[in-house]
């Protein structure tokens, strides 16, 4: 099992967007079992209205393509960091056969259950389902992702705003 | 029900407080052409990537790339704000027969995304969208299909 800062360690992706809490189970070039909690603090649910319906806290379903992808992620990397890529990148590139039959929301835990079909070369295929609980809420035929090489454009980004939880630390004596 | 405004001669500007709530955080749409008749829907959205952008920031520090999802999330709220009744759930994505991302999008660019949708026999939207990056480069290609929205399990 691997947990949150294991995940870290592995994958590139960051708060808000580092959607696998943790490894329940990973067979390497096999399968991995993954979870990942939903919570109505996430910022996807900023701006929701006081009052608003049920179904407008619905996970959205890109987030769950994207939880589902950065398990296969790391089904693909032997749940071990990432070799140095000179200035390739980790890339989501294709999909086909995503069916979603439930809604997931806050309190929910998804389930990611992936298989990896095979790799060629930079690019691997996976398969899969995603659960809540008894109730499957996607299944993924294949999903695609690859290494690539991205051109860094002329903005670069401005450095990650700390988080209140660091500034609180960084508050104290 | 949604309300846009007029942004331009042929541009119309989602505003914020109509923005799908649930979703709203994750990339705002412009809405640059919409044509809607009984059984179809034609729209142009447009998503400019900003690199400050909280989700940005995550995807990936120091080299902020718009995820891949984030295209089928625009086409989620473009079909939110095209095909929404105004009562009841919006159109929720039912499933992706195929998506291709081709090229990606980075701090700066503009993805426009346009959007031929058709309607299902039982009321949902069979949706194909093909997305543009800036200098004309396709990004992405999408064949999906939405529900009728205004069945809400809720």
């Amino acid at each position: 099992m691997l947990e949150h800062k294991d995940v870290r360690e592995i994958l590139p992706q960051r708060y808000p967007l580092l959607l696998v809490d943790r490894v329940l189970e990973l067979q390497p070039g096999r399968s991995i079992r993954t979870i990942k909690a939903i919570s109505g603090t996430e910022p996807c649910f900023d701006g929701l209205p006081e009052g608003a319906e049920r179904w407008r806290f619905a996970y959205p379903r890109s987030l769950m393509i994207e939880s589902f992808g950065q398990s296969a992620a790391l089904l693909w990397l032997d749940g071990r960091r990432a070799p140095a890529l000179d200035d390739r990148t980790l890339m989501f590139a294709a999909a086909r056969g995503l069916q979603f039959s439930d809604f997931a929301y806050p309190g929910d835990v998804l389930r990611h259950e992936v298989r990896l079909d095979s790799v060629v070369a930079d690019t691997a295929f996976a398969s899969g389902e995603t659960w809540v609980g008894d109730r499957r809420v996607a299944t993924i035929a294949t999903l695609i992702a690859t290494r690539r090489r991205v051109a860094i454009g002329p903005n670069p980004s401005p450095a990650p705003a700390p988080s209140m939880c660091r500034q609180s630390e960084e508050g104290q004596p | 029900m949604n309300r846009v405004a007029e942004a331009g001669p042929a541009t119309r500007r989602h505003l914020p407080d109509t923005d799908p709530p649930a979703v709203s955080s994750l990339c705002a749409i412009e809405v640059v052409r919409q044509e809607r008749r009984a059984q179809t829907l034609s729209m142009t959205v447009r998503v400019r990537v900003d690199g400050s952008h909280l989700y940005l920031r995550g995807h990936f520090p120091g080299l902020p790339i718009l995820p891949g999802v984030f295209v089928v999330e625009t086409l989620c709220q473009a079909m939110a704000h095209g095909a929404g009744t105004g009562t009841g759930r919006w159109p929720a994505l039912r499933s992706v027969r195929s998506l291709r991302l081709q090229a990606p999008l980075l701090d700066g660019d503009v993805l426009m995304l346009e959007i031929a949708a058709r309607r299902h026999p039982d009321g949902g939207w069979a949706v194909t969208a093909e997305g543009s990056r800036t200098d004309g480069t396709t990004s992405a290609r999408i064949r999906a299909d939405f529900d009728r929205g205004d069945a809400a399990d809720a």
